[in-house]
């Protein structure tokens, strides 16, 4: 710990908005840049054969076969409601969460970026409260903006809705 | 004996070091991560077990200091006190301790007594956890202080005498059961700082050591005899060979796997069925693939008597520990069960048994008040059934004491007064499986912490099983815990709906039908009351269909009528209904896999596999259908067991009736009797039009009548419905053959109502009378009556009828007269069974009811020497109708002279004939009280009167 802070130190005299970054694993949600923290990413894979599951909320879009493993899967366009123009085909985004396999339907996906602590700013007021509590706030990345996604908040959020 | 006990022995080191190796990973990360609420539960959990398990066999010690690591995870657990550094350190100390006594203990099966570093450890533990209670001042803030001598909060004030207390206690605690060589001596002159510690501060004696040594002499006798058998058990074990569990575990998964392939591979060949070769090897696949599956699961299964004869032994501990005398009796002791189902169901059992032999047994004074034997008899009986095994605890102990679970569970929060008025019985015994609950007054170790129903539950669902209890007050109690036998790979039925498949298990499944609607068998789907009833070898079943549970896709019954219906007999906890569903596919091995924790509310799905061709099926929960279905859930406490009543049959046999809640301007509820609505409708205020003063309105081809009941009742309260809307509501009332439509100021509900109808205040035409349900009355309205007197209004003209009233009202003793004769009235509809037995018994008559016509044919022929001087009959039942009912009256001699009158709202012209030529005198329309009695009157009168003049 201590050779690290020194080299710290020694950094912020030559450059003082040298802090740590974070890699997150982005995609698109209707044309909006998201991303989830790479550590929490287990694979992305292609749509599969989904089972819907009779009587559940429209986010729970259904149950996927991932190599033997039942993964469940949730529509983040359905959570933020972003519900007109869907498109025709999903990726999906397996996190394992609390145990549990929960795969993310999204648009399209991107790749991987590394963006710096100091452009990290919170989630505008303008969003409606109950979105903002799904995203931890928001990255600025050349030509865009990336809102990161609060995996542990929809987990809870899911666990909640009961 | 001792076979057993070596047995026994080694489980238990090897369950303590499970637990060690579980608490120590959970520690370390509660220190790295912080609290987390899962994590300390966890640990406490095992600490509880491991004091458990350690007093069993009398390591007191060992005991003690997991007692005491127990209270102080109790206020971290419950989150009353923040996680400090010095209560994990003082969980590290306590761990090292239990970690070498367990070393000794393996090797010479005794507690050390004069091991220094196990000594030293004890100190350092101790004066840690005063630090921790010294600390928690700071940390809980407290208000209350002690005095100022000590500084000790008062919370540890009570903890620390708790402890005393306790540790007292238990060293009186007859140590171990003669199983080893194993003398305790005092621990409590070993452990200075506690005991004078708290003898200050409580200003009570040290327990005598003195004592402890008498009592320990007495054991060492009986101990000595033990070892002579140990040397024996060497020689048997050679035919066995001891295999780690983990081994077999990873040996059932693979099997598992291959029953996965196995099933793909079957698929695949059931379509490409061309090669012969492929096939062969395919079909020798299989069978190899299920035998083996079948050996390795015999690998793992033990009888379960292995761990219940430990039970014996616990049960001589405690009982005298706590001056009871308790007999044990183990009934199919030879059941097996798969290893790890065993392990998961040692320790609810264990809890379960001891909390019979702490709560449940009454001491040997009360049992002799009630009157029950001095001796209590706990039993412990294991069996199979249905692909599950049963193991059932009963006792005769005291049973459940409703009203102090009740105030117990309210005074903990975990449900309101409120919501506990409203539950029912088994509802209220069932709260006791509630986390935080328990209703011992003082916390004792055996039990009282509030930890062990609800870990009872926990561990018994976690592997897929069930929990349930029979409870009588005064009597004792029955837990029953249900458990499949094979965890992993389960046999299921698969389902279709909606062109979806379904897992049904197999342990569920009684029957398949087929059912042709067009085939005219007495064996038909009916509706009834908007359900559907099926009627299965005479005994009705409850029908539902799963599309419309699962997609809200109602079944037509004419569909079923006109189809094959397939139907599956289900059998949910010893209820069983049928459920219809599109398809049936094959029968298939499934692996269940548990549904993600946010979708476990929905009840009616136990989890999902993947399917031969790799994709997932969802699992029925057989209960949570039922369920969802409202089948409700209730126990008899004549028989003891679980029988569930559902709606259908309550209609069928039970005086339950639907009113239609609806609103007339008056601050009571009014209701209008469900089996006399035809149609509920809402029309636009413009469509009503007038001929002269009525109102009426163009309703299918003819003209409807409106009769405004607001209006009509003359209420004199303001109105609370505004009439700003534009539409109305109409209910469209069915009498005779012509239609009417009442207007009223809003339809609110359809509730359903047990109680007769009280005529005892009615002040005006068009009350019926009230029913009074929890908390108000309803007040029901007489639509016939109110429509009879409306048309007279109309129309000119009386009936005669009214003549003939007042003719024989003025015969004095006229209820008297008819208190002579007896009614015999068939009426499926219990409203209206109710409704004129009522009318007829306050006139005088006395009455017998029959629900359908074959029960009316009973009660005639049952009882010849009851005479039945009139008959009155419903037209339209179930079973046997009037008509059939008359002819076969009018075919016996000894009944066909009695009078029989139909009352019905079935009488058209055809109607009136065919009824008189089966044998009816005369129709008469249902709820015209007046006209009835006087019929009934001139027909038995007026026929008698040769007799009455004479008598």
């Amino acid at each position: 710990m201590h050779e690290v802070s020194t080299i710290n130190t020694s950094n912020t005299k030559l450059s003082s908005t040298h802090k740590e970054t974070k890699q997150f694993s982005t995609f698109y949600l209707e044309n909006r840049l998201y991303g989830i923290e790479v550590g929490r990413v287990q694979e992305v894979v292609r749509a599969m054969t989904m089972t819907s599951i009779p009587l559940a909320p429209e986010y729970v879009r259904g149950l996927i076969n991932l190599r033997g493993q039942v993964a469940t899967a949730i529509g983040l366009r359905q959570l933020f409601r972003f519900l007109d123009s869907m498109p025709e085909e999903f990726i999906n985004i397996v996190c394992k969460v609390e145990g549990m396999l929960i795969s993310f339907q999204v648009d399209e996906i991107v790749d991987v970026i590394e963006v710096s602590e100091d452009d990290f700013e919170q989630t505008p007021q303008t969003i409606s409260d109950d979105i903002r509590s799904f995203m931890l706030g928001v990255y600025k990345i050349p030509n865009s903006l990336l809102s990161v996604i609060n995996v542990d908040n929809i987990i809870k959020y899911l666990n909640a809705k009961e | 004996m001792s076979v057993q006990s070596e047995s026994a022995f080694t489980e238990y080191i090897e369950e303590c070091q499970e637990m060690l190796d579980r608490i120590a990973l959970n520690i370390e990360e509660t220190e790295k991560k912080g609290f987390h609420k899962e994590t300390v539960a966890s640990i406490y959990r095992d600490i509880h077990t491991i004091k458990g398990s350690a007093q069993l066999f009398g390591f007191s010690k060992m005991g003690n200091i997991a007692h005491i690591m127990e209270s102080c995870l109790d206020p971290l657990r419950k989150e009353k006190i923040k996680l400090s550094q010095k209560l994990l350190d003082s969980i590290y100390i306590g761990i090292d301790f239990i970690i070498i006594s367990l070393e000794n203990v393996k090797k010479t099966k005794k507690e050390p007594i004069k091991d220094g570093q196990l000594n030293n450890l004890f100190k350092k533990f101790i004066s840690s956890v005063e630090e921790i209670f010294t600390n928690a001042n700071d940390l809980t803030k407290d208000k209350e202080f002690l005095s100022e001598e000590l500084s000790l909060p008062k919370n540890s004030k009570n903890l620390m005498k708790e402890i005393e207390i306790v540790t007292s206690e238990i060293s009186k605690e007859n140590p171990g059961f003669g199983l080893f060589d194993d003398v305790v001596k005092p621990t409590i002159s070993e452990s200075p700082s506690i005991p004078t510690k708290t003898a200050e501060v409580t200003k009570t004696p040290l327990v005598s050591s003195k004592n402890l040594e008498n009592e320990n002499k007495k054991t060492e006798d009986l101990s000595n005899n033990q070892d002579l058998k140990k040397s024996t058990t060497d020689e048997q074990f050679n035919e066995t060979i001891r295999v780690q569990v983990g081994l077999l575990n990873s040996l059932m998964n693979l099997v598992g796997e291959l029953v996965l392939i196995r099933n793909q591979l079957l698929e695949h060949a059931k379509s490409n069925d061309e090669d012969p070769e492929f096939l062969k090897m395919s079909q020798r696949l299989n069978i190899l693939t299920a035998e083996l599956q079948n050996e390795v699961m015999k690998t793992r299964m033990q009888p379960i008597g292995n761990i219940l004869t430990v039970y014996s032994r616990v049960v001589r501990d405690l009982s005298r520990e706590l001056g009871k005398k308790i007999e044990l009796q183990l009934i199919g002791i030879e059941t097996e069960l798969d290893k790890t189902v065993i392990e998961a169901v040692k320790d609810p059992l264990m809890h379960i048994v001891r909390n019979a032999i702490d709560h449940g047994i009454e001491n040997s004074e009360d049992r002799k008040k009630a009157g029950k034997k001095e001796t209590a008899l706990i039993q412990i009986k294991a069996y199979n059934e249905n692909g599950q095994v049963i193991i059932e605890i009963i006792d005769d102990g005291r049973g459940l004491d409703l009203k102090r679970i009740s105030e117990k569970a309210v005074e903990k929060a975990i449900i309101s007064s409120e919501q506990v008025s409203k539950m029912s019985e088994k509802e209220i015994q069932l709260l006791i499986f509630s986390p935080g609950f328990s209703t011992a007054a003082s916390i004792s170790n055996i039990s009282g912490r509030g930890v062990g129903m609800d870990v009872v539950k926990t561990n018994v669902e976690k592997i897929g099983g069930v929990v349930d209890l029979i409870s009588t007050f005064g009597l004792g109690t029955t837990i029953i815990i249900k458990i499949p036998l094979s965890l992993a790979i389960l046999p299921a039925l698969i389902v279709k709906s909606h062109s979806q498949r379904f897992a049904i298990p197999q342990t569920k499944l009684v029957e398949l039908l087929r059912i042709d609607g067009t085939e005219n068998t007495s064996e038909k789907i009916e509706p009834l009351q908007g359900n559907m009833v099926f009627r299965l070898r005479g005994k009705l079943i409850p029908i539902i269909s799963l599309s419309e549970a699962l997609f809200n896709k109602k079944i037509n019954i004419s569909f079923i009528n006109e189809n094959v219906t397939n139907v599956v007999i289900l059998n949910a906890d010893n209820f069983l209904f049928g459920l219809i569903v599109d398809e049936i596919d094959d029968s298939a091995d499934i692996v269940v896999k548990p549904l993600s924790q946010f979708l476990k509310y929905l009840k009616v799905f136990s989890g999902a596999s993947i399917m031969g061709d790799g994709s997932v099926a969802l699992t029925i929960d057989v209960l949570g259908l039922a369920e969802k279905a409202h089948l409700a859930i209730e126990s008899l406490d004549t028989t003891k067991q679980t029988i569930i009543k559902s709606k259908i049959s309550n209609y069928y046999h039970l005086d339950i009736c639907e009113y239609l809640l609806i609103d007339v301007g008056s601050p009571s509820s009014y209701g209008i009797p469900l089996s006399i609505v035809n149609r509920i409708e809402e029309f636009d205020n413009s469509s009503f039009e007038y001929s002269g003063e009525q109102k009426v309105i163009r309703y299918r081809d003819s003209l409807l009548p409106i009769f405004s009941l607001p209006d009509f009742l003359k209420l004199t309260f303001d109105s609370s419905v505004s009439l700003n809307s534009n539409k109305t509501p109409i209910i469209v009332i069915k009498r005779g053959e012509l239609y009417y439509g009442i207007e009223v100021l809003a339809v609110y509900d359809i509730i359903e109502i047990s109680t007769k109808i009280n005529q005892t205040v009615k002040d005006r035409v068009g009350i019926l009378g009230t029913v009074s349900i929890n908390d108000r009355i309803i007040v029901i309205a007489d639509i016939f009556g109110m429509i009879e007197n409306l048309k007279e209004k109309l129309t000119v003209g009386h009936s005669n009828s009214n003549h003939e009233i007042k003719q024989i009202e003025k015969i004095k003793d006229v209820k008297n007269l008819r208190s002579n004769h007896r009614i015999l009235f068939a009426e499926d509809s219990s409203f209206f069974r109710n409704y004129i037995k009522t009318v007829l018994e306050d006139s005088g008559y006395s009455v017998e009811t029959a629900y359908d016509g074959s029960n009316a044919l009973e009660i005639l022929e049952s009882s010849p020497n009851k005479h039945f001087s009139f008959i009155l009959s419903d037209i339209e039942m179930p079973t046997m109708d009037g008509l059939e009912f008359a002819r076969r009256v009018k075919e016996k001699d000894h009944l066909n002279h009695i009078p029989m009158f139909a009352i019905t709202t079935k009488y058209s012209q055809i109607d009136i004939e065919e009824g008189k030529k089966a044998g009816f005198l005369k129709y008469l329309e249902k709820l015209n009280a007046e006209t009835l009695i006087s019929k009934i009157d001139s027909t038995i009168f007026n026929s008698k009167n040769e007799d009455y003049k004479n008598a």
